[in-house]
C-alpha cells in the first residue's frame, strides 16, 4: 500500500510541482508556481487535446459495435465452446503490442491488398490512402483496446439469468424487444466499465499515431512525449500531462454519476 | 385468407429470425478476422525471406524461408532486450504480487478504517492514462537525486501498475472467502504462520496465479510506461520501437511468435491438467 | 575512355578536400553562438573560460576522469547503418579489446534527452565513444561531457583532411574526430515518377506537386528540414535569422496540414521509399546509395537550390573508464585501408585522407562514385546550417515542435 503512496500519489505531486516549474534550456527546472503552464497548455495544444479524445471517443464506439455482438454471440451461442472462444478473444494479446500495431503497417500498406480492395469498391479514391491518416490511428487504437470491451461485456451478460430471457420472450414477442427490455440493461455495467477501460488509455496513447499515423493524427500523448523525452520542456509536458489527467478523472466523474453506479471494479 | 396469412407471415418471422441469428454470427467472424489479421501477418511475415537486404524492412511480402526461425537471436540487441523484459517482468509481478495479494487480504479481513480511500488508491491507476503515470513517476525520478534510470526504475514502475491489478484480481478471489475456516485451524492449534501457507493460501492460490501472469504479460508488453523510466535501459518494447524506425528485421517476428506460441503453449497445458484433474476428483 | 574515370578519380580527393575546407567553416557557424552558448549551459567555472570559444577548458570544468580501468573494453553508440560488418570483429582482433558497438544513436535531441539527466551529474551512461553531429558535439562538449583525446595515442591523426581539422567548436580537435560526413537532399524513386508522368524532381518545390499529395515524407531533423525548405526559398541556412527562416516554415506547415507530406521520419523513411508507400523523400545521401542497391530506381540528387551538409564526430565521454581502448579504436578507423572498407559499405563522404586511393582498389567505381566524391559543381551547392544560439536554437525548435505536432 505504501508502494502505491508513494510511487503513484506522490509521482502525480511532482508532476504538479514540475508543472508549475519554468525550465532553462538545458533542462533544469526550478519551482516558480507558474500556473500560466496550464492555460498556455491548453491554448498550444487544444488541437492535440481535443483530437485525443475525439479518437478515444470514436475507438470506444468502433469497441462496442464489433465486441458487443460478440461478447453476446460468445455468451448464448457459445454453447459448450464458450472458454475457448473467449480464450481466442485474449490470444491474440499474448504477442507484443508494438509487433501488433507494425502488422498493420503490413495490412494497411499503399500496395496492400486492403487499400486496393477499397479502391476497387470505390471506399477509397484512386490515390486514397490509409496508412498515415485517422482511420488507420483509429482502427489500431479500437484493435489494441477491444479486449478490455469484450471482456467486461461479456461478464454482465454471462451473468444474466437465462430464466430471465426466456421470461422475456414470453412477455414480449419478438427478440428484438426482449431484448433491449431485458439483457440490454442487464449488460449495461459491462458496456459501461469496458468504455472506461477503452476510453482512458486510447485518450493517452501516443503509439498507434507514432507508428500508423502522420503529423495530421498526433495526440497529445505524442506531444507529452515529445516534450518530456525530446525537447525536454519537462514543465510544459508535466502541465499536459496533468491536465489531461485532470480532463479524464472529470469525464469519469460525470460519465460515473450520469449513469448512477460508483461500481468501477469489474 | 388468414390461414393462408399464417404461414407466410411465420415463414417471413423464421427467414428473419434467422438473418438475424446469421448476421450475428457473420459479424462475430467478422470480429474474429479483425483480431486475428495481424496475428496471421506476424506469424506467416516471420518466414519472410529477407536475407541479403540491408535496410530489411519486414512489411512486403519477398518470399518463403525458414532462415529467421534457424537463427531468431540473430540480431543480439533485440535478443539481449528480450531477456531483460523476462527479467522485469518476472521480478516485478513476483513483488506486485506479494504486495497485492497482502492488500486484498488485509481488505477482506480486517475491516480497515480506510477502506474506500484505499479502493479509490488501488483504482485510480487504472483510470489514469498510461503517459500520465508514466510522466509522473520521471518527474519524481528526476527531482529525487536520481538514483539514475535505469533497471531499478523500471521495476518500480511495473510493480506500481501491476499491484493494482494483482489487488483487484485477488480481492475478487477473496471475496467470497470463509475466514472462519482460518480461525477453525487456529483454534485446532495451529500457528498463524503455519495457519496461513496450509489453509488460506492454497484456498487463494488460483486468484494468486492469475494475478501473477497478468502482471507478467503486462509487464512484459507495457511500452508506455517503461519509456520515460527506462533511461538506457533497453527493454523488448523500447527496442522494437527504436529499431522500427531504422529496419524491421523479420526476427521481430519470429521472438514475438515465439511469446504467443509460448503463452499459448502454457495455457493449453494448464487447461488440459485442470480438466483431467477434474475429471479426475469427479471419477473419485 | 579508360582515361577519364582515372582522371576522375584522381581529382576526386583534390575536390573533395576543398569541399570539406567549407565543412570546416561549420566551425565557423558554431563559433558566433558558442560563447553565449557556454554561458547559458555551463555552471560559472566554464563561464569565465568560454571567451576563448572552443571550449577547450570545458573539461576542467565539467566531469572529472574517473579511475581508469585495464580491462581492455569499449562500448560505442554510433548511427544505424554507418559501419561495416567487419571492422569491429578486426578491431577486436587487432587490439585485443573487447568492443561492444551498438546502433542506437538515432537521433541527436533524441539520445541527449536520453543521456542529460545521467551525464549532467557526471555518472556513466555505459558507452565510451558516442558519435553527435556536429552541433549536437558543440553542445556536449560546453557541458563538459568530452574528455580530451591525447594526440600521442592516436597517431593516425595525421590522417584527417586538413580542411576539418579546426572546427569552432572544437578548434583543434582535442575533443572530436569525425567519424563520416554526408549530404542531405532529395532521394526519389524514378520508375514512380516516370509512370505518374511527372519530370524527376530538380527542387523540394517539385514536391509541392498535388499529384504527389501523400507520396512525400520529410526528416524530422530540424536543421536538414528546414535547411532545405530556406534554400528552396531562396534563403541561406548558413547565415540564417529566425525571422529568414519563416517562410520555410510557413511552407512546411501547409505541405504538412494539407496533407501533402505523409509523414516526417528520422531514418524509417528508408521503409517508405523502399515499400513504395512514398516516392520522395528528404534524405541522406549515404543511405540512399544503399538502398539503391535493393532497388535500382531510387535516386538522390542535390536539389538546383543547393542541399545540405553534415558531420558526424567521434566523442569519447568523460565519464568513459576506457579512455585509452577509445583512443586506439579512433586510431585504428583513421588507417586509410579500415576507413576504407568502412566507406565502401556505408557510403557517405570520409573524413580520412587516403580513403580514394584505398577504395579503389577495393572497388573502382564507388572511388568515383560522385555522392561518395561530390565532383566541385555539386560542392558549391551545399550548406551548413548556422550555429545557433540557445535562445534562438529554442526559436526554431518550438516553431518546429509545432508543425510536428500539427
Amino acid at each position: 500500500m505504501a508502494w502505491l503512496v508513494l510511487f503513484f500519489m506522490v509521482p502525480i505531486w511532482y508532476l504538479l510541482r514540475t508543472a508549475l516549474s519554468t525550465s532553462d534550456p538545458s533542462g533544469n527546472t526550478s519551482l516558480v508556481w507558474r500556473w500560466a503552464n496550464f492555460s498556455d497548455s491548453w491554448s498550444a495544444y487544444h488541437s492535440q487535446y481535443l483530437r485525443s479524445f475525439w479518437y478515444a471517443l470514436l475507438c470506444t464506439i468502433f469497441c462496442i459495435a464489433i465486441g458487443y455482438p460478440l461478447a453476446y454471440a460468445i455468451a448464448f451461442r457459445g454453447g459448450r465452446f464458450k472458454t475457448l472462444l473467449l480464450g481466442l478473444v485474449v490470444v491474440p494479446f499474448f504477442t507484443s503490442y508494438l509487433v501488433r500495431t507494425l502488422a498493420w503497417k503490413t495490412i494497411l500498406q499503399d500496395d496492400g491488398p486492403l487499400v486496393r480492395v477499397m479502391r476497387d469498391l470505390h471506399l477509397l479514391g484512386g490515390q486514397g490512402r490509409l496508412l498515415s491518416t485517422s482511420w488507420a490511428v483509429i482502427g489500431g487504437l479500437t484493435y489494441n483496446f477491444l479486449p478490455f470491451m469484450i471482456l467486461p461485456i461479456y461478464v454482465s451478460l454471462e451473468k444474466i439469468d437465462p430464466k430471465l430471457i426466456e421470461a422475456g420472450k414470453d412477455l414480449y414477442s419478438n427478440s428484438f424487444q426482449s431484448f433491449r427490455k431485458i439483457v440490454l440493461p442487464l449488460s449495461l455495467p459491462g458496456i459501461f466499465a469496458g468504455s472506461l477501460l477503452t476510453f482512458i488509455p486510447a485518450a493517452g496513447d501516443f503509439v498507434n499515431s507514432a507508428l500508423l499515423g502522420s503529423t495530421n493524427t498526433r495526440m497529445i500523448g505524442n506531444v507529452v512525449e515529445g516534450n518530456f523525452l525530446e525537447t525536454l520542456d519537462y514543465p510544459s509536458a508535466a502541465a499536459i500531462s496533468f491536465v489531461l489527467m485532470a480532463i479524464i478523472l472529470v469525464l469519469v466523474t460525470i460519465y460515473t454519476r450520469a449513469l448512477g453506479t460508483e461500481e468501477l471494479t469489474v | 385468407m388468414s390461414v393462408a396469412d399464417a404461414p407466410a407471415r411465420s415463414g417471413a418471422a423464421r427467414w428473419l429470425r434467422w438473418v438475424g441469428k446469421h448476421a450475428l454470427t457473420g459479424w462475430a467472424i467478422l470480429g474474429y478476422v479483425y483480431l486475428f489479421a495481424p496475428i496471421i501477418v506476424i506469424l506467416v511475415f516471420s518466414f519472410n525471406d529477407l536475407r541479403g537486404v540491408t535496410h530489411p524492412f519486414n512489411y512486403t511480402w519477398k518470399g518463403f524461408t525458414l532462415d529467421n526461425w534457424a537463427h531468431p537471436f540473430k540480431y543480439s540487441d533485440l535478443a539481449h532486450a528480450m531477456v531483460k523484459s523476462l527479467q522485469i517482468a518476472l521480478i516485478a509481478s513476483l513483488i506486485a504480487t506479494v504486495m497485492g495479494t497482502m492488500i486484498a487480504l488485509a481488505q477482506s479481513r480486517y475491516k480497515l478504517r480506510a477502506t474506500s480511500l484505499v479502493d479509490l488508491i488501488l483504482v485510480l491507476p487504472l483510470t489514469t492514462p498510461e503517459i500520465c503515470l508514466g510522466s509522473s513517476l520521471l518527474t519524481l525520478f528526476l527531482t529525487l537525486g536520481r538514483p539514475g534510470l535505469g533497471f531499478t526504475t523500471i521495476l518500480i514502475a511495473h510493480v506500481m501498475f501491476c499491484v493494482s491489478f494483482v489487488a483487484l484480481t485477488v480481492k475478487a478471489r477473496v471475496r467470497g472467502f470463509d475466514w472462519t475456516l482460518e480461525d477453525a485451524a487456529m483454534d485446532l492449534g495451529a500457528p498463524p504462520f503455519r495457519t496461513f501457507t496450509r489453509v488460506t493460501l492454497p484456498l487463494i492460490m488460483p486468484g494468486i496465479l492469475a494475478a501473477f501472469l497478468l502482471s507478467f504479460s503486462l509487464s512484459i508488453d507495457d511500452y508506455i510506461i517503461t519509456v520515460f523510466n527506462a533511461g538506457n535501459t533497453i527493454t523488448f518494447p523500447i527496442a522494437v520501437f527504436n529499431e522500427q524506425k531504422i529496419a524491421v528485421p523479420p526476427q521481430i517476428d519470429v521472438l514475438a511468435s515465439m511469446i504467443l506460441l509460448v503463452s499459448v503453449g502454457l495455457i493449453a497445458v494448464g487447461t488440459v491438467s485442470r480438466l483431467v484433474r477434474d475429471s479426475r476428483l469427479a471419477s473419485s | 575512355m579508360t582515361d577519364q574515370p582515372r582522371r576522375r578519380s584522381n581529382a576526386a580527393p583534390l575536390d573533395r578536400r576543398d569541399f570539406l575546407r567549407r565543412a570546416g567553416l561549420l566551425g565557423g557557424a558554431v563559433v558566433v553562438g558558442g560563447p553565449a552558448f557556454l554561458a547559458a549551459c555551463g555552471g560559472s567555472g566554464i563561464k569565465a573560460k568560454s571567451s576563448q570559444t572552443t571550449g577547450a577548458h570545458a573539461l576542467t570544468s565539467g566531469c572529472p576522469l574517473p579511475a581508469q580501468k585495464a580491462d581492455k573494453t569499449l562500448a560505442i553508440s554510433n548511427w544505424p547503418l554507418y559501419i561495416d560488418k567487419k571492422t569491429v570483429a578486426d578491431f577486436q582482433t587487432a587490439s585485443g579489446i573487447a568492443t561492444t558497438y551498438k546502433e542506437d544513436f538515432n537521433d541527436n535531441e533524441e539520445y541527449y534527452a536520453k543521456v542529460r539527466p545521467i551525464l549532467s551529474t557526471c555518472k556513466g551512461i555505459g558507452k565510451d565513444i558516442i558519435v553527435p553531429t556536429d552541433w549536437m558535439a558543440a553542445r556536449m562538449i560546453g557541458l563538459g561531457w568530452a574528455a580530451k583525446i591525447d594526440p600521442a595515442k592516436v597517431p593516425n591523426r595525421k590522417n584527417l583532411l586538413a580542411s576539418l581539422q579546426h572546427p569552432g567548436f572544437d578548434t583543434d580537435r582535442s575533443f572530436t574526430m569525425p567519424w563520416q560526413s554526408g549530404m542531405t537532399g532529395l532521394a526519389y524513386n524514378k520508375k514512380a515518377f516516370a509512370d505518374l508522368g511527372i519530370p524527376a524532381p530538380r527542387s523540394f518545390k517539385d514536391l509541392l506537386n498535388p499529384k504527389l499529395k501523400g507520396k512525400i515524407t520529410f526528416l524530422t531533423e530540424m536543421r536538414d528540414c528546414v535547411g532545405l525548405w530556406m534554400l528552396a526559398m531562396g534563403k541561406d541556412p548558413s547565415k540564417a535569422t529566425f525571422a529568414d527562416a519563416q517562410p520555410a516554415f510557413d511552407q512546411i506547415k501547409s505541405a504538412a496540414k494539407s496533407g501533402q507530406v505523409r509523414r516526417f521520419t528520422g531514418n524509417d523513411y528508408a521503409d517508405d521509399l523502399s515499400n513504395g508507400n512514398v516516392i520522395a523523400a528528404m534524405a541522406w545521401s549515404g543511405d540512399v546509395v544503399q538502398l539503391h542497391q535493393n532497388n535500382p530506381n531510387l535516386e538522390f540528387v542535390v536539389p538546383d537550390e543547393g542541399g545540405m551538409l553534415f558531420s558526424d564526430n567521434m566523442m569519447i565521454l568523460a565519464t568513459s573508464e576506457h579512455v585509452a581502448d577509445a583512443e586506439a579504436w579512433i586510431d585504428y578507423v583513421y588507417d586509410p585501408k579500415n576507413a576504407a572498407r568502412i566507406t565502401a559499405e556505408v557510403q557517405y563522404i570520409s573524413p580520412v585522407q587516403g580513403v580514394a586511393e584505398e577504395l579503389a582498389k577495393i572497388d573502382a567505381k564507388l572511388a568515383v562514385n560522385p555522392l561518395i566524391f561530390p565532383p566541385a559543381e555539386v560542392q558549391k551547392r551545399l550548406h551548413i546550417f548556422v550555429g545557433l544560439s540557445p535562445t534562438v536554437e529554442k526559436q526554431f525548435n518550438t516553431a518546429f515542435e509545432q508543425i510536428l505536432n500539427g
